[in-house]
């Protein structure tokens, strides 16, 4: 197995709301290309792992380092997808909206085609936000992310909102993407089964900190199988 | 236009004129034909439109004045808080003070004349269109905010592509409420101050027609503004309206 480089980087960080601290000396460590999921109970602190990651949250002490270096805004090579609709610009057709990134990024990014057709988006690009479906807007969320090439994906129950077809062709659709463009994703979940079945590695956030579990399942898995569904008990009795 | 609009018109209409010729006093009371006829003759004549375009003139340019004005003050306050407080505290203060309050003060200040004007209608305008900014201001989406923190846009970019299409609802509010009240305040003033320059706006060419005892020429002008108002709702607004926020998703 070769060096992992590792592209994110908390260092000791602190975190509390009022009274309530939710993190306490936590050093966590992402490589390269990894596809991490976060799952925890409600009010947890997922959400704020994922800013913190993402610099949207400052931190009241510790670092944050992106490939290697101390970093205190959002830039974009670390990309955030909301659960939220609102995230798109309603003023603009899908193809303007995916093209928003690159506008602003100036970078070199990949065809607008090219991206269309990954996130099954065609015949939609002359259309706006509020006439598309709630699973279609989160593949136009995907796709402006997508485009500018960022290093880092993170995600905030992006499929949270979907219906469960929507949600697993999205989620297989997902992987294919995280594969194909060797993303680095951190995807925060409230749902154990869709973080076994995305992760390679889940780290599960409780009031006591942060527990990370190895996933020893292959690729692809089969949620219906007998090895996904013990692993998954095993997880939910941890979470309880 | 809605279909009962046209006939609440014409129901309207009809009472009008048939009070009118029940009275049978044109003096207090001249019929719609009468009114009509006068406009069509103050209309050929050119004389209104003269009138209703040096209102309309003065109107666009204290809107434009005060769109930009509230504009930059908006911008400003998303990054210096205490001068959105304070001009919140402002807008308490002057958004109920109606604009022919002011113009004594405006006389002693600018003189009789189109700058007095101008200042009466950025005060009218400016306090409806802000607090309606302040309001998309407050209400505008977190995530949209930091998309464009995520995209490292800076202030300017974030306000131009982002917080003014985002606040297209307020924004044309705003421009409505201001739109009314500046119509106003150009007549009110008007009247106050008589022929500024080589002409006049409407609010003149009202008090020229009841110096001379012209009751139907009084209505022209009446009739002049009230179709003037109602172009500019229906035909500008709702134009801007339809470009934007239907087109957006908006408005249903």
């Amino acid at each position: 197995m070769g060096v992992q480089i590792m592209i994110l980087t908390l260092e000791n960080i602190h975190k509390g709301y009022g009274n309530q601290m939710l993190f306490r000396n936590l050093d966590l460590s992402i490589a390269q290309g990894e596809f991490i999921t976060v799952v925890g109970r409600t009010g947890v602190g997922k959400s704020t792992l994922l800013g913190i990651l993402g610099s949207f949250i400052k931190a009241d002490e510790g670092r944050v380092l992106f490939q290697g270096k101390a970093v205190s805004k959002p830039d974009k090579e670390r990309v955030i997808i909301f659960q939220t609709f609102d995230q798109l610009l309603p003023w603009r057709r899908v193809s303007e909206n995916i093209l928003f990134s690159l506008e602003q990024t100036r970078k070199e990014g990949f065809d607008i085609q090219e991206v269309i057709k990954a996130l099954h988006l065609e015949g939609t690009q002359a259309l706006y936000p509020h006439q598309l479906s709630g699973g279609m807007k989160q593949r136009v969320a995907m796709a402006r992310a997508l485009i500018a090439k960022p290093q880092v994906l993170l995600m905030d129950e992006p499929f949270g909102s979907l219906d469960p077809n929507t949600r697993s062709a999205l989620q297989r659709e997902l992987l294919r993407i995280w594969e194909e463009y060797r993303l680095t994703i951190i995807f925060v979940t409230h749902d154990v089964t869709e973080a076994l079945l995305l992760g390679d590695r889940t780290l599960i956030v409780t009031d006591s900190g942060i527990e990370e579990i190895p996933n020893p399942l292959g690729r692809p898995r089969d949620k219906e199988s007998i090895n996904f569904r013990m692993f998954e008990s095993e997880i939910v009795q941890y979470i309880k | 236009m809605k279909k009962n609009n046209i006939l609440y018109g014409i129901l309207l209409a009809g009472l009008w004129e048939g009070t009118a010729r029940i009275l049978d006093s044109p003096q207090l009371m001249p019929t719609l034909v009468a009114i009509l006829r006068s406009l069509l003759v103050e209309l050929s004549a050119g004389d209104l439109w003269r009138y209703s375009l040096y209102s309309l003139a003065s109107i666009l340019v204290g809107l434009s004045l005060s769109l930009v004005l509230a504009l930059l003050i908006t911008l400003l306050s998303t990054k210096y808080s205490w001068l959105m407080e304070f001009f919140r505290f402002l807008n308490t203060l002057l958004h109920p003070l109606p604009g022919i309050a002011i113009l004594p003060l405006m006389i002693l200040w600018f003189g009789v004349g189109y700058k007095s004007i101008i200042f009466l209608i950025v005060h009218s305008v400016l306090w409806p269109v802000l607090s309606n900014l302040f309001l998309a201001l407050d209400t505008f989406p977190v995530t949209l905010s930091m998309v464009g923190d995520n995209y490292e846009m800076g202030l300017v970019r974030k306000f131009v592509y982002l917080f003014l299409p985002g606040s297209m609802p307020q924004l044309i509010a705003g421009i409505k409420t201001g739109w009314a009240r500046a119509f106003r305040a150009v007549i009110s003033a008007e009247m106050f101050f008589g022929a500024i320059g080589a002409t006049g706006g409407l609010g003149w060419y009202l008090v020229k027609k009841r110096v001379f005892m012209d009751t139907t020429g009084v209505f022209s002008g009446i009739v002049m503004i009230l179709v003037l108002g109602v172009l500019f709702e229906n035909v500008v607004l709702k134009g801007l309206e339809n470009r934007t926020m239907a087109k957006w998703g908006f408005k249903s």
